[in-house]
């Protein structure tokens, strides 16, 4: 549009339209126009133009405010008739409320959760910078990925790439270390051996100390406030000194540090540091040795995979010293072997570490964060829907309301304002409402999955707008669709009482069925995974596992153990006592066998395991055939006993007829075969039995003694058990290990699973019978009539009340139909993660639908049997 | 509607003087001739709509006018209720002002 010369300045009309209430704007716009062309008439364009821009000063802030209190005038309206409206149907406005704030609560909790997977290792100030060095070894069966790298590596690569910036090592003892102060001594597990430039890498921050030379002097050492805490109790641990003892060492450490607690969100967690060069391993050069971890910080801007690049001749350089020359170790790369060393992002540590073994601690998993997400959507779902389900059904009976409000002249636009004001303070008193039982639920789900979070997370910067705008679009989106379908009815057929209820009810009853089959689809799986967890603790492992119980031997026992054994063996309830390399859920070293007499190059690979001669007795192993090491000295020192299994692929891949009295070889040593023990579960029931070989432990050796009890006075046994320890050991303090619990450690991951599970299971099964709950007394309160009038022409109550309940039992049934065959591919999945399973039966799904299918009725039943039960004379009157 | 204020009062007044002519444009020519002040239009645009929100005054729209770039003007009359508070005022004046009476100048 050409700007006319006689026209008012646009910008300024532009603006003062703008700013004028909706329903006035043409009308002032023409005042202004008309006053314009009065002036430029009177006094000139110039006179004219100037009044009109002054108007900006003079008008505009006026009819803007009064714009603005119309507006809040008109909310304060809106919100008056809303709270009206919600205490008149106080029943449907307490379901909605307590409805969508349990799955507020599910979801809040939920968000809780994966915020804090997802905040793992990010408080490293150069976290995005922090890459760990991982190793890759392939040879012969064995394929591993380790999050491990030899010592002698990182010094390496750092001298030769520039875009390294800092390497911290970490090593940790596999033992246990003995730590003592002048009064006080404890057993120690979390004491990691590192570098000054630790905190050059790691943002730790540091409470005492100076973070460039607390750990560059030899002995010294870092310790975090609650360990400082533990040994100095009200004393300034700065310069103090403990001694450590690891059996083989003891050295007296001076405290220059004090590092604050490791937050729960890191990937590791140490209570001592100590530097590494102390340790007579940090020297090894040996790129093979798989023990102790690194990791690098590079250079601002540096690739991570151009720094890679540069590892390959490194470490071709690196494996000289075990190949002898460079071609060597090329052939044996050749023959398809495999040595690497490769990177990992610090930020994938906690999330992204499937498939890479010796962790320092157990990881998350990123499905997992999937999982849930996914669960908190569903739920949240399933809320909205009951939420949306409900206002629509009531709404029929608030049809008589709208017609006469559009009758009395209000406009479409005011009345779905009217409706979405009603479910934005439903929403928002639902958030507000949901903050209980996240307070109550917090405690609980902690203790379940060992972390420590707290409310005070929801409330920080980018979460809690986040939920303030999550919760008004889900006001918005619940409360659309009633507005737009209530504010669409034409008034002159609602007041005539023309409309059909069934137009909205596919909508409706898709979204139950929905529901229903969430619930019966939670159920599935959780019956499912508490079956397998059920089986796997009661599957006979093939020794007795409730009877066994492990202390870990002491340097102060070497020598000694014969008459620790005669001591133990004289207390009540102690059975058999047997030194042993072997504690379920440890790891297990393995080798690759040949035949030694044979020319076949076939190799076996065999788990190895040690005993001395009573192990077989004392875990109650069972003989195959040949027998076990004979007692008293060493003339089985070069025997094995095998499981059946290493038995089997033996004969079969050797061509024996029969194992005993053959030898293997590893190339170094050679074993004779004396006997073959029945097939036990020494690993956990998600991997098959693998060939296993037992040899002699050495007199004197064996990093456990294994006592066998009595079932009957546990309590006892274990006094008697930790009174004969301190009467030997006295300086190391006395912690067993019970094998039925070191195994169910091994099931962990899935136990929390389950009772994750169950409690999501019951939110979602509450949600809909919650909903069903309001549905039928919606159906009954509409049907009210329809009744009266059946029981005067004699039906029975029993009839009616199976009359009104046939629609939710025909909901649960097409739920079935949905949730079973997505149930059981998804557990059938879940399922081969286990070596050895419960076989997928009906039960579980028969019993998830009749359970939801019972609970739906109850929801339903009571409404029901109050209809049903009405005297007509009442129900007729009802109009 | 609490007891008028005057710029209401003088609101309510020119618009029974301007009978069917009463827009927002003659109404603040009016009150700026009369008074001698110059009346924004944002001034009167506000209090008009507050009356007419009280329910002392009623909108009717006119026809659309070349001079106002083809808009049709909004007119405002006096409700009943609009009726009953300037009857109010003016009891109200009259009790008020029987007290006073302008002094007879000595000359005359």
């Amino acid at each position: 549009m050409a700007s006319n010369p006689n026209d008012p300045p646009r910008l300024t009309r532009w603006l003062l339209s703008s700013c004028s209430p909706a329903a006035d704007r043409l009308f002032l716009d023409g005042d202004f126009e008309e006053i314009y062309h009065a002036l430029v008439a009177e006094k000139g364009r110039q006179a004219a133009r100037r009044w009109f821009r002054l108007q900006c000063l003079h008008s505009l802030p006026q009819i803007a405010g009064h714009a603005i209190a119309w507006r809040f005038v008109m909310l304060k309206n809106f919100l008056k008739i809303a709270i009206r409206n919600l205490k008149r149907q106080w029943l449907t406005s307490i379901i909605n409320i307590v409805g969508l704030s349990v799955g507020f609560a599910v979801v809040l909790l939920i968000v809780l959760f994966v915020r804090s997977e997802l905040a793992y290792d990010a408080f490293h100030a150069g976290a995005s910078r922090i890459y760990r060095l991982n190793t890759h070894l392939g040879f012969s069966e064995r394929n591993v990925r380790q999050a491990v790298v030899a010592p002698a590596v990182a010094p390496a690569l750092r001298a030769a790439c520039p875009e390294i910036e800092a390497v911290a090592r970490l090593f940790i003892e596999m033992n246990p270390l003995t730590v003592s102060a002048a009064d006080r001594k404890f057993t120690e597990k979390r004491f990691f051996y590192t570098e000054p430039e630790f905190f050059d890498v790691f943002s730790f921050p540091l409470i005492a100390g100076d973070r460039r030379t607390a750990l560059s002097e030899p002995y010294s050492l870092v310790l975090t406030q609650s360990t400082a805490r533990k040994y100095f109790p009200r004393q300034d641990p700065i310069g103090k000194v403990l001694t450590v003892s690891s059996g083989r060492r003891t050295a007296d450490y001076t405290i220059r540090g004090i590092a604050a607690d490791v937050p729960v969100e890191s990937h590791f967690h140490f209570d001592f540091l100590a530097p590494f060069s102390d340790h007579e391993l940090s020297r090894v050069d040996n790129w093979f040795l798989q023990a102790g971890r690194a990791y690098v910080l590079l250079r601002e801007g540096a690739s991570p995979a151009a720094l890679e690049a540069k590892f390959p001749p490194l470490v071709e350089a690196g494996a000289r010293s075990n190949f002898g020359s460079v071609e060597n170790f090329r052939n044996w790369k050749a023959e398809g072997n495999v040595f690497e060393i490769f990177l990992q992002p610090l930020m994938d540590i906690h999330l992204r570490s499937e498939g890479l073994g010796a962790q320092i601690e157990p990881n998350g998993d990123i499905a997992e964060v999937w999982i849930f997400s996914a669960i908190a959507l569903v739920v949240l779902l399933a809320a909205v829907f009951n939420f949306i389900n409900l206002t629509t059904s009531r709404s029929l009976l608030r049809a008589h309301e709208v017609g006469v409000r559009k009758t009395v002249g209000s406009t479409r636009s005011l009345l779905v304002r009217q409706f979405l004001t009603e479910s934005l303070l439903v929403s928002f008193a639902a958030l507000g409402l949901s903050f209980l039982p996240v307070l109550i639920f917090i405690p609980g789900l902690n203790a379940m999955i060992g972390r420590s979070l707290s409310i005070a997370g929801l409330l920080s910067w980018p979460i809690l707008p986040s939920i303030v705008c999550g919760v008004g679009l889900v006001g918005l989106a619940a409360g659309a669709y009633p507005a737009l379908c209530l504010a669409s009815f034409r008034p002159s057929q609602v007041l005539r009482g023309r409309i059909d209820p069934s137009r909205r009810s596919r909508l409706r009853n898709g979204l139950v069925v929905f529901q229903f089959a969430l619930s019966i689809l939670l159920f599935v799986v959780t019956f499912i995974v508490a079956r397998q967890l059920r089986y796997v603790r009661a599957k006979d492992l093939g020794f007795d596992k409730d009877r066994l119980l492990a202390v870990a031997a002491s340097p102060a026992l070497s020598g000694r153990f014969e008459a620790f054994k005669a001591e133990l063996l004289k207390r009540p309830g102690i059975l058999a006592v047997a030194r042993s390399a072997y504690l379920p859920g440890r790891f297990l070293p393995a080798e690759d066998y040949a035949d030694a007499q044979g020319g076949k190059d076939t190799r076996i690979n065999l788990s190895l395991m040690a005993g001395d001669e009573e192990f077989m007795n004392a875990l109650g192993l069972r003989l195959a055939t040949g027998r076990f090491f004979a007692p008293g000295g060493t003339a089985d020192n070069d025997a094995f006993v095998l499981n059946e299994e290493a038995a089997r692929r033996l004969t079969s891949a050797f061509g024996w007829t029969d194992p005993i009295g053959k030898s293997i070889t590893n190339g170094r040593e050679t074993q004779t075969i004396i006997g073959v023990l029945k097939d036990f579960h020494y690993q956990s029931l998600h991997r098959t039995i693998h060939p296993l070989a037992i040899s002699l432990l050495p007199p004197k050796e064996g990093p456990f003694v294994v006592v066998r009890t009595d079932p009957g006075n546990r309590e006892e046994t274990v006094l008697g058990l930790k009174q004969a320890w301190e009467a030997f050991v006295p300086n190391q303090p006395f912690e067993p290990f019970f094998f039925g619990e070191e195994i169910e450690k091994l099931y962990q991951s899935e136990r929390r699973t389950a009772s994750l599970l169950a409690a999501f299971s019951a939110f979602a099964v509450f949600l809909g019978c919650l909903g069903l709950f309001g549905l039928a007394s919606f159906t009954a309160e509409r049907r009210t009539k329809e009744i009266g009038v059946r029981k005067v022409f004699g039906a029975s109550e029993r009839e009616l009340v199976v009359m009104l309940l046939r629609q939710s039992g025909q909901w649960v049934l097409a739920a079935n139909l949905i949730a079973w065959p997505v149930g059981f591919f998804v557990m059938k999945r879940w399922l081969q993660n286990f070596a050895y399973r419960a076989g997928l039966s009906p039960w579980p799904f028969l019993a998830a639908g009749v359970l939801v299918f019972v609970l739906a009725c109850l929801a339903a039943g009571g409404k029901a049997i109050q209809a049903a039960s009405a005297n007509p004379v009442n129900s007729l009157r009802y109009e | 509607m609490k007891y008028p204020t005057k710029k209401e009062e003088l609101l309510l007044l020119a618009v029974l003087r301007l009978r069917n002519q009463a827009s927002l444009v003659s109404i603040r020519k009016l009150l700026s001739e009369s008074t001698g002040e110059n009346w924004s239009v944002g001034n009167v645009y506000v209090a008009l709509d507050n009356l007419l929100k009280a329910g002392y005054l009623e909108a009717f729209v006119g026809e659309p006018r070349a001079k106002r770039g083809g808009k049709a003007v909004k007119y405002y009359r006096l409700t009943e209720e609009g009726f009953k508070a300037l009857a109010e005022i003016k009891k109200v004046h009259d009790i008020m002002w029987q007290a006073f009476s302008v002094p007879v100048s000595e000359e005359s």
